[in-house]
């Protein structure tokens, strides 16, 4: 490779000669570089073209349009929507006040959201959706625009992260008393990408909380606590979690026989304790291995001032831990969405279950590949934005105002 | 030199007793036998060479480093393996470490009124009026809402002493606090401890830098081999080191 061409080069070229300078300098430079370039262009040129081929030739989206609620709800009763759009509603708006309390929103990040919002919104949205969609937005945008605003007032900036997190925690109890409410739905009923996420939600609200104490456990100067934290951890981490999920369907009836009426516990609730079982676990090690990075001057420093044990940890080494585990927690966060895929193995219909049921409707015979391609771009996105989030909390904590 | 230290032995009360310490690391015979008392007002200054226990015993007076024999009184409270009120001490006793240890991921703010509103149940307001007043006393009341990792070292070495000092402690302990400084930040930072020590805080300091030790200094401590081999007035160790192991180590350092 040749240096970085010093900025004069460009003088007096206009924009095709720059590009053609700049591919000279960087893509074909040498033999063995071209021969590369040649080669990577090749293959993403037929990618392209078979992609592009058959998005525009073959593809139909009709499967998804006309199953979009079978996807997102699963077999949710007619006339019962208002127990979720508060949550869909809620959600943007949450997102875009935690997003503007501690960072900005970048040109980057407005262009994947309108691409993403390009190809995803008109396959959900039809007649009286779109009103949801603006709504949404709207909201989301009331939201950002308040937490920048914020920025400015230090009270006002605290209350508004206040918010932000407290409505992450109030987001789970208030979409399951929305569920639950007035003549409930019935767990079975839950379904779609609905399922998923909410089954995801309350293992990672149960998950962290245990990975913390587990973590704490495993680290801790008592013997027996120690030796039962390890083994929780290592049990739950040997085990398949297909296994752990059908033990939470068929056997625990037999293991916990009365024990709290967990025999008598709704099959989702067993599913979602199964999944805040099992992550817990890989959390515990997440955060044990961010926690041995904390530098013994930091607890030294919290003794030295008074501080008690548990108000070090709680100021002091938690903050740390998360920022050191940040990239491995929202790994684990994204591994658990994807996971919860899984649900079908116990009769749920989530997302995916979904996408299958409608490859067997007779109208939409050998559509598979758009219904799965639709399911996987919105799981795509999910992973992307908590790979971003998990980011933005390794900023907010990295002691540092320096821009990234 | 301040006025407690120039009173006479009767009126003097030690604030740290210390009998006959010892401490092991492993087989290690870390502190053999270390007694002195330290007065209130007193700016005590522990030099030695590198591995003498300066560190340890510092450690030793906020039980960071619990000891293994003898006995030691903080502001009134022996410190041992019963002690109920660790914390209550160790909030009444300040420490600077020499490698700074700001809380990385709180601002300048934060780190200083923590402590003060946890420990102390500060209102918030008032902690950080404190917090302001300490900064300006340090010399970087601008840099309040800045964060550890984007200061200078010198700018974080008073930031800790700010910290240290928003708990009001009754004695500071200071563990080479300007030896990862470089020369210009040393000067401040001295100047900011010289400051200190003028208006009766008790301090230990553990120090390599002479020039403070001479001016600001009401007594030496010389350690060696984790013992004190000979104590005095600056007058007297530098002008007439009484011990052999002294006069070597001041040859060396002078
Ligand atoms: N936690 C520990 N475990 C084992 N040995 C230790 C420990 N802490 C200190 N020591 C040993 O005790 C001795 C005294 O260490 P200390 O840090 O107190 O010396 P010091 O006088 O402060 O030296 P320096 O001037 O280099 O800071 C050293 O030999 C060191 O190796
Ligand atoms: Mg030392």
């Amino acid at each position: 490779m040749t240096a970085l061409a010093p900025p004069d080069v460009y003088e007096g070229m206009v924009a095709w000669q720059r590009a053609r300078h700049w591919a000279h300098v960087r893509l074909f430079d040498s033999r063995g570089n071209t021969v590369l370039t040649l080669v990577i262009l090749a293959i993403l040129g037929v990618l392209a073209f078979t992609l592009v081929r058959w998005f525009v030739a073959v593809a139909d989206w009709e499967v998804v349009r006309a199953n979009r609620r079978l996807l997102l709800v699963g077999r949710f009763p007619q006339g019962e929507e208002w127990r979720i759009w508060p949550m869909v509603l809620a959600l943007p708006a949450l997102t875009a006040l935690g997003w503007g309390a501690w960072g900005q929103v970048g040109r980057r990040s407005i262009a994947a959201m309108a691409i993403f919002g390009v190809l995803i919104l008109p396959l959900l949205t039809s007649g009286t959706g779109w009103w949801y969609v603006i709504v949404a937005a709207a909201l989301a945008f009331v939201a950002y625009r308040l937490a920048r605003w914020s920025w400015a007032y230090p009270q006002a900036h605290r209350w508004v992260r206040r918010c932000a997190v407290g409505g992450w925690f109030l987001a789970l109890p208030a979409s399951l008393i929305l569920l639950l409410i007035g003549g409930g739905m019935e767990t079975t009923l839950w379904g779609g990408l609905y399922l998923n996420v909410i089954v995801s939600f309350a293992a990672a609200m149960g998950a962290i909380p245990l990975g913390i104490l587990l973590a704490l456990g495993r680290t801790s100067s008592y013997r027996a606590l120690r030796l039962a934290c390890t083994m929780y951890i290592e049990l739950m981490r040997g085990l398949p979690l297909v296994v752990i999920l059908a033990l939470a369907w068929l056997a625990l009836r037999s293991f916990l026989p009365d024990l709290w009426g967990l025999d008598s516990v709704d099959l989702v609730y067993r599913v979602m304790i199964a999944f805040t079982m099992f992550t817990g676990a890989f959390v515990a090690e997440a955060l044990r291995a961010g926690m041995a990075a904390v530098p013994a001057g930091q607890r030294e420093a919290a003794a030295a001032l008074g501080l008690k044990g548990r108000q070090a940890l709680i100021f002091i080494v938690l903050p740390i831990t998360v920022r050191n585990s940040a990239p491995a927690l929202a790994g684990e966060m994204i591994g658990l969405f994807m996971s919860s895929t899984l649900v079908s193995v116990v009769g749920l219909t989530d997302m995916l279950q979904a996408a299958r049921a409608t490859t067997e409707q007779p109208d939409f015979f050998g559509r598979q590949t758009e219904v799965l391609l639709f399911v996987g771009i919105t799981f795509w996105a999910t992973a992307f934005g908590l790979s971003r989030l998990s980011e933005r909390v390794e900023y907010a904590l990295s002691g540092t105002r320096r821009n990234r | 030199m301040t006025q407690q230290a120039e009173a006479t032995a009767e009126t003097r009360k030690p604030v740290v007793t210390c009998r006959d310490v010892n401490k092991w690391f492993g087989r290690f015979h870390a502190l053999r036998g270390v007694s002195v008392d330290i007065y209130e007002g007193e700016t005590v200054v522990i030099f030695g060479p590198s591995g003498s226990s300066k560190s340890t015993f510092l450690r030793t007076l906020n039980r960071l480093e619990p000891h293994d024999a003898g006995e030691i009184v903080v502001d009134g409270v022996t410190l041992d393996h019963q002690v109920h009120n660790l914390h209550a001490v160790r909030a009444n006793v300040g420490m600077v470490f020499q490698q700074f240890n700001l809380f990385p991921h709180l601002t300048v703010r934060r780190n200083i009124t923590l402590a003060p509103q946890v420990v102390r149940h500060q209102a918030r307001k008032d902690a950080e009026v404190h917090a302001l007043h300490l900064l300006e006393r340090v010399g970087i009341p601008e840099l309040i809402d800045a964060y550890p990792g984007d200061l200078s070292g010198g700018q974080q070495q008073r930031v800790a002493i700010a910290r240290a000092l928003a708990m009001v402690p009754k004695i500071l302990l200071l563990d080479e606090p300007t030896s990862a400084l470089d020369p210009e930040s040393i000067r401040d930072v001295m100047a900011i401890i010289s400051e200190l020590a003028s208006t009766g805080m008790t301090m230990i300091i553990v120090t390599h830098e002479m020039g403070f030790a001479r001016e600001a200094a009401d007594r030496l401590l010389f350690f060696a081999d984790g013992q004190i081999v000979e104590q005095g007035t600056p007058e007297q160790i530098f002008g007439a080191p009484r011990e052999e192991r002294t006069r070597q180590f001041l040859s060396q350092i002078l």
